[in-house]
């Protein structure tokens, strides 16, 4: 079988064409912790990417470059912002390669955190890390005061 | 792949037909399975991530952005725990991005932590 040269093809359909040659793929290793320095008081918020786009990520010559991203997040942020102009973007950039699970995680949170989170923070404490999946408390019981442990051992 | 063109489908007789815009314009363009308990994504299309704000209240990120916000989002929670005459099916949008969305578990309902689903139609960037 020849290999798909997924940058012939629209970002979304790249993901339809991916998901019908890969079945079953395994749930992600890490999850990304964070706390936004704008709501102190709010707690920890945890950030698990979907197992269809970490596989994407680390098989490479799928996803555009995170900064296509970023340019169409600064063409929402303008005022009278009615629609995007500039998708094609996603479409036309040349995909990026492949990237390890920790690459992908790096990704993911220049992607899908506000900046302001990962980003010029100055205060003391430590705001986001990327942790194993199973370092995350499965009793929610008190979810709602969930913050990111402030010693380097243990991390959630 | 192969791209098979065309302005219209309809059946054998072209009795009914309609224009393909109709179908291409009105599919899902993003949906989701999402266990707030682990949490895991069970399935998806579109999804690069959902973060996990807070008891009953998540964020969705998309991988194709919608062209503008004005889209359509159907949303559902399933309180697994209290299947049967206490079964919960309440949520509420929250802030809507080209990007992505917020969901909301209703005030005064109980045990938000379970399975909830979602829909997105309009039109990809």
């Amino acid at each position: 079988m020849t290999e798909v040269n997924y940058s012939e093809y629209k970002l979304w359909e790249r993901e339809l064409i991916f998901k019908d040659l890969n079945k079953d793929l395994p749930e992600p290793q890490y999850a990304i912790v964070w706390e936004d320095p704008r709501t102190p008081d709010d707690p920890m918020k945890v950030t698990v990417p979907s197992p269809t786009w970490l596989a994407m990520a680390m098989h490479g010559g799928i996803l555009p470059p995170v900064e296509v991203y970023w340019e169409l997040k600064k063409d929402e942020a303008q005022p009278g912002f009615r629609r995007h102009t500039r998708g094609h973007l996603l479409h036309e950039t040349p995909p990026v390669p492949a990237m390890t699970e920790e690459e992908a995680m790096e990704y993911l949170i220049q992607k899908d955190i506000p900046p302001h989170v990962w980003h010029g923070y100055q205060g003391n404490r430590q705001i986001i890390r990327i942790v194993r999946r199973d370092m995350i408390p499965t009793n929610r019981e008190y979810r709602n005061a969930w913050r990111i442990k402030q010693i380097e051992e243990d991390l959630v | 792949m192969s791209t098979l063109l065309t302005d219209n489908i309809g059946d054998s007789g072209a009795v009914k037909t309609v224009p393909i815009s109709s179908v291409t314009e009105n599919s899902t363009k993003t949906r989701w399975l999402y266990d707030q308990s682990v949490p895991s994504t069970l399935s998806s299309f579109n999804l690069s991530s959902i973060t996990d704000v807070t008891t009953g209240d998540y964020d969705t990120n998309y991988t194709n952005s919608m062209t503008d916000s004005n889209y359509t989002e159907l949303g559902m929670w399933v309180n697994s725990t209290n299947a049967g005459a206490d079964r919960t099916l309440q949520t509420q949008l929250g802030a809507r991005l080209t990007t992505g969305s917020s969901y909301y578990a209703v005030a005064n309902a109980v045990a938000f932590d379970n399975i909830t689903s979602g829909i997105t139609l309009g039109d990809l960037a």
